[in-house]
């Protein structure tokens, strides 16, 4: 009896010295969120975290205007939209015959996209631009679209044939027997089994994109293409002092809807959404 | 250029890697709202883009920043960060903004270790650091690897959060070989040698994904 409660409590303290050290960690990475939080409804918000002495929406009221928000961010939406469109699309089709056909080009192919799935794509944009330059894609929408469709097609992939090996194989077979092709049978059967796999697949590639910054930076050049993750640095430097408010206003406004999204898809499938096909170790 | 090296090495493999596995490890044994709080936060600064993240922890770091009004609130020296130390500044950035990937990664794996062989280590008496050594980090070898390499080279391409804080300055000493390449290709215009950094970027880019590679052979 005795031993046991020993046991027990060393096993309580044991779990407030976890405790303790998970929120100081929590603490301190709070510190910049609650920065922007703060400021963002702060009349005279500064670089430092502090409560506001009032609380009030100007910053949002001067950041909510076309040309500061509405344009970025509608460049951002048919950017990132599209690219993840096209990638989902082409990552369904190029993940059907992987993972239902044998075939001896099957593993060389995989281990060619997985190899292609880690290469840092920052250092191939400097071959990219020049190679822009010369077809003409530069400063165009569809270019950069079909760049970050490509960039983010091997992930993409992956992810979709890993889900797609989940979806049994019988039930499929029962189709063809029934005469479908085998595109009737992707379209009708294993896609619409797989939701949550295009689900991941889509709200994983649109977050990816839409916070990128480097693809959006070098491939446009006029300013009135320029997604949210580029204009947002005109508030640095082009408009003289930087009004802190509205940079954080801007930021929340800017960072919502990847944030609902994760919250949305991690809500359905549980916390570590993105590594469940890519990264099992 | 042994800055891009440091960047790597402190914020990657020490920050990201290490503060991942330890927060994984606490969450193991935290009470459930803790955990569900700091996992929450820990997440969020994942989620953030790139270029946000940025400016948040610029200005955490400035002189008139959060870290130098805690540092005076406490009476030690304060400094202006981005100048003094722009690397550990631009290092810790990162570590803050890419640990929660580490700490899903190591839940996922921690979570896979049956009950049974750690209790019989504690039955056997061995305490928690031995039981980290000997058991935990054993059966985990093979997310320590992935994790690494993923880590690795998602640090090597950093180039908005580092642009957005210091832009590589002052002078050159925050500049990683993204940025480096950036410079050399666009602003003083020698495409050639940028495309030759880029190469050499790529290069290190596919030894470390052949690596990956090898480590995942077997489930492909």
């Amino acid at each position: 009896m005795a031993a046991h409660t020993t046991l027990h409590t060393r096993r309580a303290a044991r779990r407030y010295a976890a405790d303790a050290g998970l929120l100081l960690v929590a603490a301190s990475f709070v510190l910049p969120l609650a920065w922007v939080v703060l400021s963002s409804l702060d009349p005279r918000a500064g670089l430092k975290v502090r409560v506001p002495d009032g609380v009030t929406l100007d910053n949002f009221d001067a950041v909510l205007k076309p040309d500061i928000t509405f344009t970025p961010l509608l460049n951002s939406l048919v950017l990132c939209g599209s690219a993840t469109l096209l990638t989902v699309v082409c990552a369904a089709l190029a993940a059907y015959p992987l993972s239902r056909f044998r075939s001896r080009l099957n593993r060389p192919f995989l281990l060619t996209i997985l190899f292609a799935t880690s290469l840092p794509i920052t250092a191939i944009m400097v071959p990219v631009y020049a190679l822009f330059v010369q077809v003409d894609l530069i400063d165009t929408m569809q270019g950069t679209i079909f760049f970050f469709t490509a960039s983010q097609l091997p992930f993409a992939i992956w992810l979709m044939k890993n889900f797609m090996d989940g979806v049994p194989k019988e039930l499929e077979e029962a189709a063809w027997t029934d005469g479908a092709s085998s595109f009737q049978s992707l379209l009708r059967i294993v896609l619409p089994l797989m939701g949550p796999g295009i689900a991941v697949v889509t709200v994983f590639s649109f977050v990816a994109m839409w916070g990128n910054f480097f693809v959006p930076f070098m491939l446009l050049l006029s300013p009135d293409q320029m997604p949210a993750s580029v204009s947002i640095n005109d508030f640095f430097g082009n408009r003289g002092t930087v009004v802190y408010g509205q940079l954080a206003a801007f930021s929340i406004i800017y960072s919502t809807p990847v944030i609902l999204l994760y919250v949305l898809v991690a809500r359905k499938l549980g916390g570590g959404f993105a590594l469940g096909g890519a990264v099992k170790g | 250029m042994w800055l891009t090296l440091v960047f790597t090495v402190l914020s990657s493999i020490v920050g990201q890697n290490t503060l991942g596995l330890a927060l994984a490890s606490l969450m193991q044994r935290a009470s459930k709202p803790v955990r569900t709080l700091t996992g929450g936060i820990v997440v969020t600064a994942w989620v953030l883009p790139e270029v946000v993240a940025g400016f948040l922890l610029y200005a955490f770091f400035r002189r008139e920043g959060t870290l130098n009004a805690i540092l005076d609130q406490l009476h030690l020296p304060s400094q202006n960060w981005l100048f003094t130390l722009p690397i550990l500044a631009v290092s810790f950035a990162n570590v803050w903004r890419g640990t929660a990937f580490s700490m899903l990664v190591y839940s996922a794996a921690l979570n896979e270790i049956p009950k049974e062989i750690t209790e019989a280590a504690e039955v056997d008496g061995a305490g928690g650091w031995r039981r980290m050594w000997h058991i935990t980090l054993p059966m985990i070898r093979r997310s320590i690897g992935t994790n690494l390499m993923l880590n690795t080279l998602q640090t090597l391409s950093v180039f908005g959060l580092i642009w957005v804080m210091t832009r590589g300055g002052p002078g050159n000493r925050s500049q990683t070989l993204p940025l480096f390449m950036y410079e050399q290709a666009f602003q003083k215009s020698m495409i050639g040698y940028g495309t030759a950094v880029a190469l050499l970027l790529l290069v290190v880019g596919s030894l470390f994904s052949l690596v990956y590679m090898r480590l995942l052979r077997t489930e492909v």
